[in-house]
Protein backbone atom coordinates (compact mmCIF):
# COMPACT_ATOMS: atom_id res chain seq x y z
CA UNK A 1 0.00 0.00 0.00
CA UNK A 2 2.76 2.40 1.01
CA UNK A 3 4.29 2.03 -2.48
CA UNK A 4 1.29 3.80 -3.92
CA UNK A 5 2.38 6.92 -2.13
CA UNK A 6 6.05 7.34 -3.01
CA UNK A 7 8.16 10.26 -1.82
CA UNK A 8 8.57 12.97 -4.39
CA UNK A 9 11.92 14.70 -4.16
CA UNK A 10 12.09 18.26 -5.58
CA UNK A 11 12.39 18.40 -9.34
CA UNK A 12 15.35 20.16 -10.89
CA UNK A 13 15.57 23.01 -13.37
CA UNK A 14 19.12 22.49 -14.60
CA UNK A 15 18.90 25.01 -17.45
CA UNK A 16 17.75 27.88 -15.27
CA UNK A 17 20.13 26.92 -12.50
CA UNK A 18 23.01 26.88 -14.98
CA UNK A 19 22.05 30.28 -16.41
CA UNK A 20 21.79 31.71 -12.90
CA UNK A 21 25.26 30.44 -12.03
CA UNK A 22 26.73 31.88 -15.22
CA UNK A 23 25.13 35.27 -14.59
CA UNK A 24 26.35 35.29 -10.98
CA UNK A 25 29.87 34.79 -12.35
CA UNK A 26 29.33 37.53 -14.96
CA UNK A 27 27.97 39.86 -12.28
CA UNK A 28 30.94 39.23 -9.99
CA UNK A 29 33.46 39.82 -12.74
CA UNK A 30 31.54 42.87 -14.02
CA UNK A 31 31.46 44.37 -10.52
CA UNK A 32 35.22 43.83 -10.28
CA UNK A 33 35.92 45.38 -13.66
CA UNK A 34 33.48 48.30 -13.54
CA UNK A 35 34.38 49.29 -9.97
CA UNK A 36 37.86 50.17 -11.20
CA UNK A 37 36.59 52.76 -13.65
CA UNK A 38 32.98 53.81 -13.19
CA UNK A 39 32.68 56.93 -10.97
CA UNK A 40 29.07 56.16 -9.96
CA UNK A 41 30.04 52.76 -8.56
CA UNK A 42 33.14 54.20 -6.92
CA UNK A 43 31.06 56.93 -5.27
CA UNK A 44 28.96 54.19 -3.71
CA UNK A 45 31.84 51.92 -2.67
CA UNK A 46 33.49 54.95 -1.07
CA UNK A 47 30.68 54.78 1.53
CA UNK A 48 31.33 51.08 2.25
CA UNK A 49 33.94 50.18 4.87
CA UNK A 50 37.23 48.78 3.61
CA UNK A 51 37.06 44.99 3.55
CA UNK A 52 33.25 45.05 3.38
CA UNK A 53 32.08 41.81 1.79
CA UNK A 54 28.89 41.45 -0.19
CA UNK A 55 27.58 38.01 -1.09
CA UNK A 56 24.68 37.08 -3.35
CA UNK A 57 23.17 33.63 -3.22
CA UNK A 58 20.32 31.84 -4.94
CA UNK A 59 18.49 29.67 -2.40
CA UNK A 60 18.80 26.87 -1.61
CA UNK A 61 21.78 25.77 -3.70
CA UNK A 62 21.45 27.76 -6.89
CA UNK A 63 24.88 29.37 -6.96
CA UNK A 64 26.53 32.32 -5.31
CA UNK A 65 29.12 35.04 -5.75
CA UNK A 66 30.87 37.47 -3.43
CA UNK A 67 32.87 40.67 -3.77
CA UNK A 68 35.08 42.55 -1.31
CA UNK A 69 35.63 46.29 -1.17
CA UNK A 70 39.36 46.99 -1.56
CA UNK A 71 41.37 50.00 -0.27
CA UNK A 72 41.32 51.64 -3.74
CA UNK A 73 37.46 51.57 -3.75
CA UNK A 74 37.37 48.76 -6.29
CA UNK A 75 35.58 45.47 -5.71
CA UNK A 76 37.40 42.15 -5.83
CA UNK A 77 35.47 39.14 -7.06
CA UNK A 78 35.86 36.34 -4.51
CA UNK A 79 34.40 33.53 -6.59
CA UNK A 80 31.40 31.27 -6.10
CA UNK A 81 32.54 29.36 -3.02
CA UNK A 82 32.86 32.20 -0.51
CA UNK A 83 31.17 31.18 2.77
CA UNK A 84 28.21 33.54 2.98
CA UNK A 85 28.22 33.36 6.80
CA UNK A 86 31.38 35.44 6.68
CA UNK A 87 29.93 38.18 4.45
CA UNK A 88 28.90 41.52 5.94
CA UNK A 89 25.75 41.52 3.85
CA UNK A 90 24.28 38.50 2.09
CA UNK A 91 21.50 39.00 -0.42
CA UNK A 92 19.44 35.86 -0.89
CA UNK A 93 17.30 35.34 -3.96
CA UNK A 94 14.65 33.06 -2.56
CA UNK A 95 13.89 30.79 -5.50
CA UNK A 96 15.20 29.80 -8.89
CA UNK A 97 12.49 31.43 -11.03
CA UNK A 98 12.91 34.89 -9.50
CA UNK A 99 16.66 34.60 -9.85
CA UNK A 100 16.28 33.63 -13.51
CA UNK A 101 14.01 36.61 -14.12
CA UNK A 102 16.42 38.98 -12.38
CA UNK A 103 19.44 37.62 -14.19
CA UNK A 104 17.85 37.73 -17.62
CA UNK A 105 16.66 41.32 -17.42
CA UNK A 106 13.01 40.61 -16.66
CA UNK A 107 12.90 41.74 -13.02
CA UNK A 108 14.57 44.73 -11.37
CA UNK A 109 16.09 44.68 -7.88
CA UNK A 110 13.54 47.01 -6.27
CA UNK A 111 10.54 45.16 -7.69
CA UNK A 112 12.14 41.85 -6.66
CA UNK A 113 12.38 43.20 -3.13
CA UNK A 114 8.78 44.44 -3.28
CA UNK A 115 7.70 40.92 -4.27
CA UNK A 116 9.64 39.31 -1.41
CA UNK A 117 11.82 37.52 -3.94
CA UNK A 118 14.86 38.84 -2.09
CA UNK A 119 15.81 38.63 1.55
CA UNK A 120 18.94 39.96 3.15
CA UNK A 121 21.12 39.11 6.10
CA UNK A 122 23.36 41.63 7.82
CA UNK A 123 23.48 45.39 7.98
CA UNK A 124 20.54 46.55 5.88
CA UNK A 125 21.78 50.14 5.84
CA UNK A 126 23.98 49.18 2.87
CA UNK A 127 21.14 47.65 0.88
CA UNK A 128 20.09 50.82 -0.95
CA UNK A 129 23.66 51.57 -1.96
CA UNK A 130 24.11 47.97 -3.13
CA UNK A 131 20.96 48.24 -5.25
CA UNK A 132 22.29 51.45 -6.85
CA UNK A 133 25.54 49.66 -7.71
CA UNK A 134 23.66 46.72 -9.23
CA UNK A 135 21.55 49.16 -11.25
CA UNK A 136 24.70 50.72 -12.69
CA UNK A 137 26.12 47.29 -13.55
CA UNK A 138 22.84 46.32 -15.24
CA UNK A 139 22.93 49.56 -17.21
CA UNK A 140 26.26 48.42 -18.66
CA UNK A 141 25.43 44.75 -19.13
CA UNK A 142 21.97 45.07 -20.67
CA UNK A 143 20.87 47.12 -23.69
CA UNK A 144 19.23 50.40 -22.66
CA UNK A 145 15.81 49.15 -23.80
CA UNK A 146 15.97 46.33 -21.23
CA UNK A 147 17.81 48.11 -18.40
CA UNK A 148 15.29 50.98 -18.45
CA UNK A 149 12.57 48.58 -17.34
CA UNK A 150 14.64 47.25 -14.45
CA UNK A 151 14.99 50.44 -12.44
CA UNK A 152 13.08 53.60 -11.57
CA UNK A 153 15.38 55.66 -13.78
CA UNK A 154 18.61 54.84 -15.59
CA UNK A 155 21.81 55.98 -13.88
CA UNK A 156 23.36 59.10 -15.46
CA UNK A 157 26.09 57.42 -17.54
CA UNK A 158 27.32 59.42 -20.57
CA UNK A 159 26.89 57.59 -23.90
CA UNK A 160 30.61 57.39 -24.65
CA UNK A 161 31.49 55.98 -21.26
CA UNK A 162 28.69 53.45 -21.43
CA UNK A 163 29.91 52.07 -24.77
CA UNK A 164 33.59 51.99 -23.89
CA UNK A 165 33.17 50.45 -20.44
CA UNK A 166 30.60 48.00 -21.76
CA UNK A 167 33.10 46.81 -24.35
CA UNK A 168 35.88 46.60 -21.80
CA UNK A 169 33.69 44.72 -19.32
CA UNK A 170 32.56 42.13 -21.84
CA UNK A 171 35.94 41.64 -23.55
CA UNK A 172 38.35 41.96 -20.66
CA UNK A 173 36.41 42.13 -17.38
CA UNK A 174 34.25 39.06 -17.70
CA UNK A 175 36.60 36.90 -19.73
CA UNK A 176 39.90 37.75 -18.08
CA UNK A 177 38.95 39.41 -14.78
CA UNK A 178 40.62 42.69 -15.76
CA UNK B 1 -3.97 52.31 -13.22
CA UNK B 2 -2.05 49.08 -12.63
CA UNK B 3 -2.96 46.05 -10.60
CA UNK B 4 0.10 44.45 -8.99
CA UNK B 5 1.36 41.43 -10.90
CA UNK B 6 2.33 39.86 -7.60
CA UNK B 7 2.05 40.83 -3.95
CA UNK B 8 2.09 39.42 -0.44
CA UNK B 9 0.07 40.62 2.52
CA UNK B 10 0.40 39.43 6.08
CA UNK B 11 -1.51 40.58 9.14
CA UNK B 12 -1.83 37.96 11.87
CA UNK B 13 -2.63 40.48 14.64
CA UNK B 14 -5.93 40.32 16.48
CA UNK B 15 -7.26 43.82 17.19
CA UNK B 16 -8.99 44.42 20.52
CA UNK B 17 -10.36 47.96 20.45
CA UNK B 18 -12.49 49.80 22.98
CA UNK B 19 -12.66 52.35 25.76
CA UNK B 20 -11.79 49.61 28.29
CA UNK B 21 -10.36 47.02 25.89
CA UNK B 22 -7.48 46.23 28.23
CA UNK B 23 -9.85 44.36 30.54
CA UNK B 24 -10.03 41.63 27.87
CA UNK B 25 -6.29 41.01 27.71
CA UNK B 26 -6.18 38.51 30.62
CA UNK B 27 -8.84 36.44 28.85
CA UNK B 28 -6.75 36.45 25.68
CA UNK B 29 -3.74 35.16 27.56
CA UNK B 30 -5.72 32.52 29.40
CA UNK B 31 -7.29 31.27 26.16
CA UNK B 32 -3.81 30.93 24.69
CA UNK B 33 -2.79 28.81 27.69
CA UNK B 34 -0.51 31.52 29.09
CA UNK B 35 -0.23 32.46 32.74
CA UNK B 36 3.03 34.34 33.35
CA UNK B 37 3.74 37.29 31.04
CA UNK B 38 6.73 39.62 31.32
CA UNK B 39 5.61 43.24 30.98
CA UNK B 40 7.96 45.71 29.30
CA UNK B 41 7.28 49.42 29.68
CA UNK B 42 9.01 52.76 30.29
CA UNK B 43 9.13 55.26 33.17
CA UNK B 44 6.69 57.65 31.44
CA UNK B 45 3.94 55.03 31.41
CA UNK B 46 4.19 54.63 35.18
CA UNK B 47 4.22 58.39 35.74
CA UNK B 48 1.10 58.83 33.63
CA UNK B 49 -0.71 56.30 35.85
CA UNK B 50 -1.15 53.86 32.97
CA UNK B 51 0.59 50.99 34.75
CA UNK B 52 -2.08 51.17 37.45
CA UNK B 53 -4.82 50.92 34.82
CA UNK B 54 -2.96 47.99 33.30
CA UNK B 55 -2.54 46.10 36.58
CA UNK B 56 -6.18 46.69 37.50
CA UNK B 57 -7.20 45.01 34.26
CA UNK B 58 -5.56 41.82 35.55
CA UNK B 59 -7.51 41.82 38.82
CA UNK B 60 -9.50 38.64 39.46
CA UNK B 61 -7.78 36.87 36.57
CA UNK B 62 -5.64 33.75 36.57
CA UNK B 63 -2.66 35.58 35.22
CA UNK B 64 0.39 36.35 37.34
CA UNK B 65 2.62 39.09 35.96
CA UNK B 66 6.01 37.37 36.01
CA UNK B 67 7.88 40.68 36.20
CA UNK B 68 7.65 44.27 35.03
CA UNK B 69 10.64 45.92 33.39
CA UNK B 70 9.83 49.63 33.52
CA UNK B 71 13.14 51.22 32.54
CA UNK B 72 13.06 50.96 28.74
CA UNK B 73 15.04 53.92 27.36
CA UNK B 74 13.73 56.19 24.54
CA UNK B 75 15.80 54.18 22.02
CA UNK B 76 15.99 50.42 22.39
CA UNK B 77 19.48 48.96 22.66
CA UNK B 78 21.25 45.62 22.68
CA UNK B 79 22.19 46.06 26.36
CA UNK B 80 18.60 46.57 27.46
CA UNK B 81 17.30 43.77 25.24
CA UNK B 82 19.84 41.34 26.73
CA UNK B 83 19.04 42.46 30.26
CA UNK B 84 15.30 41.94 29.78
CA UNK B 85 15.85 38.58 28.08
CA UNK B 86 17.76 37.42 31.19
CA UNK B 87 14.88 38.66 33.37
CA UNK B 88 12.40 36.68 31.24
CA UNK B 89 14.41 33.49 31.78
CA UNK B 90 15.01 34.07 35.50
CA UNK B 91 11.33 34.66 36.14
CA UNK B 92 10.20 31.69 34.03
CA UNK B 93 7.85 33.85 31.96
CA UNK B 94 5.88 32.33 29.12
CA UNK B 95 4.88 35.42 27.11
CA UNK B 96 5.60 39.12 26.56
CA UNK B 97 3.47 42.25 26.84
CA UNK B 98 4.71 45.59 25.51
CA UNK B 99 3.02 48.51 27.26
CA UNK B 100 4.29 51.71 25.66
CA UNK B 101 5.25 53.47 22.44
CA UNK B 102 7.56 52.60 19.57
CA UNK B 103 10.71 52.07 21.63
CA UNK B 104 9.03 49.76 24.14
CA UNK B 105 7.44 47.74 21.34
CA UNK B 106 10.72 47.47 19.40
CA UNK B 107 12.54 46.45 22.58
CA UNK B 108 9.96 43.75 23.24
CA UNK B 109 10.31 42.44 19.69
CA UNK B 110 14.07 42.24 20.24
CA UNK B 111 13.62 40.43 23.57
CA UNK B 112 11.23 38.00 21.92
CA UNK B 113 13.84 37.05 19.33
CA UNK B 114 16.43 36.37 22.03
CA UNK B 115 14.21 34.37 24.39
CA UNK B 116 12.63 32.38 21.56
CA UNK B 117 16.01 31.45 20.08
CA UNK B 118 17.76 31.19 23.47
CA UNK B 119 20.40 33.66 22.34
CA UNK B 120 22.22 36.69 23.73
CA UNK B 121 23.31 38.16 20.41
CA UNK B 122 20.65 40.08 18.51
CA UNK B 123 23.26 40.92 15.87
CA UNK B 124 22.98 37.47 14.30
CA UNK B 125 19.31 38.07 13.47
CA UNK B 126 19.86 41.33 11.54
CA UNK B 127 18.31 41.35 8.12
CA UNK B 128 15.10 41.09 6.14
CA UNK B 129 12.98 37.93 6.11
CA UNK B 130 15.66 35.67 7.58
CA UNK B 131 14.24 35.17 11.07
CA UNK B 132 12.87 31.71 11.78
CA UNK B 133 10.06 30.87 14.16
CA UNK B 134 8.08 30.23 16.14
CA UNK B 135 8.53 33.11 18.59
CA UNK B 136 6.98 33.43 22.06
CA UNK B 137 3.42 34.77 22.32
CA UNK B 138 3.61 38.54 22.36
CA UNK B 139 0.96 41.21 23.00
CA UNK B 140 1.05 44.98 22.57
CA UNK B 141 -0.76 47.75 24.40
CA UNK B 142 0.27 50.95 22.60
CA UNK B 143 0.30 54.17 24.61
CA UNK B 144 0.73 56.48 21.61
CA UNK B 145 -1.28 56.67 18.41
CA UNK B 146 1.20 57.02 15.59
CA UNK B 147 4.10 54.61 15.31
CA UNK B 148 1.89 51.69 14.34
CA UNK B 149 4.60 49.39 15.72
CA UNK B 150 1.89 47.14 17.17
CA UNK B 151 1.08 46.13 13.60
CA UNK B 152 4.48 46.12 11.92
CA UNK B 153 7.05 43.50 11.03
CA UNK B 154 10.03 45.65 11.94
CA UNK B 155 12.27 46.20 14.95
CA UNK B 156 15.11 48.68 15.28
CA UNK B 157 17.63 47.97 18.03
CA UNK B 158 20.69 50.13 18.64
CA UNK B 159 24.11 48.66 19.20
CA UNK B 160 25.49 51.41 21.42
CA UNK B 161 29.02 49.97 21.47
CA UNK B 162 29.32 49.97 17.68
CA UNK B 163 27.11 53.03 17.21
CA UNK B 164 24.84 51.36 14.65
CA UNK B 165 21.13 50.79 14.37
CA UNK B 166 20.22 47.20 13.64
CA UNK B 167 17.17 46.60 11.54
CA UNK B 168 15.27 43.34 11.69
CA UNK B 169 12.34 42.74 9.34
CA UNK B 170 10.17 39.64 9.66
CA UNK B 171 6.45 38.97 9.83
CA UNK B 172 7.21 36.74 12.83
CA UNK B 173 7.78 39.92 14.84
CA UNK B 174 4.10 40.81 14.75
CA UNK B 175 2.22 40.35 18.02
CA UNK B 176 -0.66 37.95 18.60
CA UNK B 177 -2.90 40.85 19.55
CA UNK B 178 -2.87 44.64 19.82
CA UNK B 179 -5.04 46.16 22.53
CA UNK B 180 -6.27 49.65 21.61
CA UNK B 181 -7.62 51.04 24.86
CA UNK B 182 -8.79 54.65 24.93
CA UNK B 183 -7.39 55.21 28.41
CA UNK B 184 -3.84 54.60 27.17
CA UNK B 185 -3.75 57.71 24.96
CA UNK B 186 -6.06 60.10 26.85
CA UNK B 187 -3.18 61.80 28.64
CA UNK B 188 -1.09 62.53 25.53
CA UNK B 189 -0.49 66.30 25.28
CA UNK B 190 -1.85 68.09 22.17
CA UNK B 191 1.51 68.61 20.44
CA UNK B 192 2.48 64.95 20.82
CA UNK B 193 -1.01 63.93 19.70
CA UNK B 194 -0.60 66.05 16.57
CA UNK B 195 2.91 64.79 15.83
CA UNK B 196 2.08 61.10 16.27
CA UNK B 197 -1.12 61.56 14.24
CA UNK B 198 0.91 63.03 11.39
CA UNK B 199 3.25 60.04 11.68
CA UNK B 200 0.25 57.76 11.14
CA UNK B 201 -0.93 59.85 8.18
CA UNK B 202 2.55 59.65 6.64
CA UNK B 203 2.62 55.87 7.06
CA UNK B 204 -0.73 55.59 5.29
CA UNK B 205 0.00 58.03 2.46
CA UNK B 206 3.44 56.66 1.72
CA UNK B 207 2.11 53.10 1.84
CA UNK B 208 -0.61 54.07 -0.65
CA UNK B 209 1.87 55.32 -3.27
CA UNK B 210 4.68 52.84 -2.58
CA UNK B 211 6.08 50.50 -5.21
CA UNK B 212 4.99 47.64 -2.94
CA UNK B 213 1.40 48.93 -2.67
CA UNK B 214 -1.30 46.29 -3.07
CA UNK B 215 -5.12 46.25 -2.94
CA UNK B 216 -5.30 44.98 0.65
CA UNK B 217 -2.72 47.42 2.03
CA UNK B 218 -4.71 50.11 0.18
CA UNK B 219 -7.78 49.29 2.24
CA UNK B 220 -5.89 49.83 5.48
CA UNK B 221 -4.12 52.93 4.17
CA UNK B 222 -7.24 54.69 2.91
CA UNK B 223 -9.20 53.96 6.10
CA UNK B 224 -6.33 55.32 8.15
CA UNK B 225 -6.19 58.48 6.00
CA UNK B 226 -9.94 58.93 6.43
CA UNK B 227 -9.78 58.58 10.21
CA UNK B 228 -6.87 61.02 10.48
CA UNK B 229 -8.68 63.50 8.20
CA UNK B 230 -11.79 63.31 10.36
CA UNK B 231 -10.32 63.11 13.85
CA UNK B 232 -6.79 64.47 14.20
CA UNK B 233 -7.74 68.15 14.44
CA UNK B 234 -10.60 67.31 16.78
CA UNK B 235 -8.50 65.22 19.16
CA UNK B 236 -5.67 67.75 19.20
CA UNK B 237 -8.22 70.41 20.21
CA UNK B 238 -10.13 68.07 22.55
CA UNK B 239 -7.62 65.65 24.11
CA UNK B 240 -10.22 64.10 26.42
CA UNK B 241 -12.53 63.03 23.60
CA UNK B 242 -12.75 59.27 23.97
CA UNK B 243 -14.17 58.46 20.56
CA UNK B 244 -11.56 60.60 18.86
CA UNK B 245 -8.77 58.95 20.81
CA UNK B 246 -9.98 55.50 19.90
CA UNK B 247 -10.37 56.49 16.25
CA UNK B 248 -6.79 57.78 16.15
CA UNK B 249 -5.50 54.62 17.86
CA UNK B 250 -7.24 52.61 15.14
CA UNK B 251 -5.87 54.90 12.42
CA UNK B 252 -2.37 54.34 13.73
CA UNK B 253 -2.75 50.56 13.74
CA UNK B 254 -4.29 50.54 10.27
CA UNK B 255 -1.55 52.77 8.90
CA UNK B 256 1.01 50.47 10.54
CA UNK B 257 -0.60 47.47 8.88
CA UNK B 258 -0.53 49.22 5.52
CA UNK B 259 3.12 50.18 5.61
CA UNK B 260 4.21 46.92 7.15
CA UNK B 261 2.99 45.33 3.92
CA UNK B 262 3.87 47.99 1.37
CA UNK B 263 6.63 50.07 2.99
CA UNK B 264 7.03 53.79 3.36
CA UNK B 265 9.05 56.13 1.16
CA UNK B 266 11.17 59.25 0.92
CA UNK B 267 9.46 61.17 3.75
CA UNK B 268 10.65 58.45 6.09
CA UNK B 269 14.08 58.23 4.43
CA UNK B 270 14.79 61.90 5.04
CA UNK B 271 12.85 61.88 8.33
CA UNK B 272 14.94 59.06 9.79
CA UNK B 273 18.11 60.89 8.74
CA UNK B 274 16.84 64.14 10.26
CA UNK B 275 16.15 62.32 13.51
CA UNK B 276 19.63 60.81 13.55
CA UNK B 277 21.52 63.98 12.56
CA UNK B 278 19.43 66.83 14.00
CA UNK B 279 17.49 64.94 16.71
CA UNK B 280 14.11 66.10 15.44
CA UNK B 281 11.31 63.92 16.88
CA UNK B 282 10.05 61.45 14.30
CA UNK B 283 6.44 62.69 14.18
CA UNK B 284 7.57 66.31 13.78
CA UNK B 285 9.86 65.35 10.90
CA UNK B 286 7.06 63.40 9.22
CA UNK B 287 4.72 66.37 9.46
CA UNK B 288 7.30 68.80 8.10
CA UNK B 289 8.29 66.61 5.13
CA UNK B 290 5.01 64.97 4.12
CA UNK B 291 3.70 67.52 1.57
CA UNK B 292 7.17 67.93 0.08
CA UNK B 293 7.60 64.17 -0.21
CA UNK B 294 4.27 63.88 -2.01
CA UNK B 295 5.31 66.69 -4.37
CA UNK B 296 8.59 64.89 -5.09
CA UNK B 297 6.59 61.82 -6.12
CA UNK B 298 4.17 63.62 -8.42
CA UNK B 299 5.99 62.59 -11.63
CA UNK B 300 5.35 58.89 -10.90
CA UNK B 301 2.37 58.82 -8.51
CA UNK B 302 0.14 61.80 -9.34
CA UNK B 303 -2.95 59.68 -9.93
CA UNK B 304 -2.69 57.87 -6.59
CA UNK B 305 -1.86 61.09 -4.75
CA UNK B 306 -5.03 62.54 -6.27
CA UNK B 307 -7.06 59.52 -5.15
CA UNK B 308 -6.11 60.13 -1.52
CA UNK B 309 -8.06 63.42 -1.61
CA UNK B 310 -11.29 61.44 -1.29
CA UNK B 311 -10.18 59.96 2.02
CA UNK B 312 -8.39 62.96 3.46
CA UNK B 313 -10.88 65.72 2.59
CA UNK B 314 -14.11 63.79 2.04
CA UNK B 315 -16.36 63.14 -0.97
CA UNK B 316 -17.65 66.72 -1.36
CA UNK B 317 -14.18 68.18 -1.82
CA UNK B 318 -13.14 65.26 -4.03
CA UNK B 319 -16.09 65.61 -6.38
CA UNK B 320 -15.77 69.39 -6.51
CA UNK B 321 -12.13 69.10 -7.60
CA UNK B 322 -11.41 68.35 -11.29
CA UNK B 323 -9.35 65.13 -11.66
CA UNK B 324 -6.26 66.93 -12.95
CA UNK B 325 -6.25 69.20 -9.89
CA UNK B 326 -6.69 66.44 -7.30
CA UNK B 327 -2.99 65.64 -6.74
CA UNK B 328 -2.21 69.30 -5.96
CA UNK B 329 -5.36 69.56 -3.86
CA UNK B 330 -4.33 66.53 -1.77
CA UNK B 331 -1.01 68.20 -1.03
CA UNK B 332 -2.81 71.47 -0.25
CA UNK B 333 -5.06 69.60 2.20
CA UNK B 334 -2.02 68.17 3.97
CA UNK B 335 -0.59 71.70 4.18
CA UNK B 336 -3.89 72.93 5.60
CA UNK B 337 -3.87 70.15 8.20
CA UNK B 338 -0.33 71.13 9.18
CA UNK B 339 -1.35 74.76 9.54
CA UNK B 340 -4.35 73.85 11.71
CA UNK B 341 -2.22 71.61 13.94
CA UNK B 342 0.33 74.42 14.26
CA UNK B 343 -2.40 76.76 15.45
CA UNK B 344 -3.89 74.15 17.79
CA UNK B 345 -0.70 72.74 19.30
CA UNK B 346 2.36 74.57 18.01
CA UNK B 347 3.49 71.58 15.90
CA UNK B 348 6.35 72.89 13.73
CA UNK B 349 5.51 73.39 10.05
CA UNK B 350 9.02 73.84 8.72
CA UNK B 351 12.57 72.73 9.42
CA UNK B 352 13.27 76.27 10.53
CA UNK B 353 10.55 76.04 13.17
CA UNK B 354 11.82 72.60 14.16
CA UNK B 355 15.21 74.19 14.87
CA UNK B 356 17.22 72.35 12.22
CA UNK B 357 20.50 73.99 11.26
CA UNK B 358 20.90 74.40 7.47
CA UNK B 359 24.53 73.32 7.79
CA UNK B 360 23.27 69.81 8.55
CA UNK B 361 21.41 69.46 5.24
CA UNK B 362 24.26 67.78 3.37
CA UNK B 363 24.69 65.18 6.10
CA UNK B 364 20.94 64.55 6.30
CA UNK B 365 20.66 64.17 2.51
CA UNK B 366 23.61 61.75 2.31
CA UNK B 367 22.19 59.60 5.10
CA UNK B 368 18.62 59.82 3.82
CA UNK B 369 19.27 58.43 0.35
CA UNK B 370 20.69 55.28 1.95
CA UNK B 371 17.70 54.66 4.20
CA UNK B 372 15.96 51.39 3.35
CA UNK B 373 12.61 53.12 2.86
CA UNK B 374 14.02 54.93 -0.21
CA UNK B 375 13.95 51.62 -2.05
CA UNK B 376 10.14 51.48 -2.32
CA UNK B 377 9.66 55.20 -3.07
CA UNK B 378 8.12 55.66 -6.55
CA UNK B 379 10.67 58.26 -7.65
CA UNK B 380 14.39 57.51 -7.26
CA UNK B 381 15.64 59.48 -4.26
CA UNK B 382 18.86 61.01 -5.55
CA UNK B 383 21.15 63.27 -3.56
CA UNK B 384 19.98 66.24 -5.60
CA UNK B 385 16.30 65.51 -4.94
CA UNK B 386 17.00 65.00 -1.23
CA UNK B 387 18.67 68.43 -1.15
CA UNK B 388 15.71 69.98 -2.95
CA UNK B 389 13.30 68.38 -0.48
CA UNK B 390 15.28 69.78 2.45
CA UNK B 391 15.41 73.26 0.93
CA UNK B 392 11.66 73.16 0.30
CA UNK B 393 10.98 72.02 3.87
CA UNK B 394 13.14 74.76 5.35
CA UNK B 395 10.62 77.52 4.82
CA UNK B 396 7.55 75.41 4.06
Amino acid sequence: MINHYPEIPPRTKPFKRAINKVVLFVLGRALQSLSKADPLIRAETATWPEGFTLAMLVKPKGGSMAVRRMPDLSLKYLGSQFPNDEADVTIYINEVESAFKMFTGQLGSDVAYARHSISAKGDLSYTVSVVRVINVVEAYLFPRLISRGLMKEPPPIPWGRRQSLRLKTYLLGILFGI
Amino acid sequence: MNFPEYYEFSFPVKIISGHTALNKLPVELAQAGLSRPLVITDPGVGKAGLLEVFLNAFAESEITIGAIFDQTPPESSTLVVNKIADLFREKNCDSLIALGGGSVIDTTKGVNILVSHDSNDINQFRGADILTGPLKPFYVVPTTAGTGSEATNTAVIQDLEKGVKMLIVSELLMPKAAVLDTRMTLTLPPKLTAATGMDALTHAMEAYISIQQNPISDVFATQAIMLVGRWLRHVTANPQDKNGRLAMANASTMAGTAFSNSMVGCVHSIGHATGAVAHVPHGVAMSVYLPHGLRLNLPKAAERIGEMLLYLAGPEVYVATPPEERPAKTIAEVERLKQDLYELSGLPRTLQEAGVDKDLFEKIAALGINDGSALMNPVELTLERARQLLDAAWQG
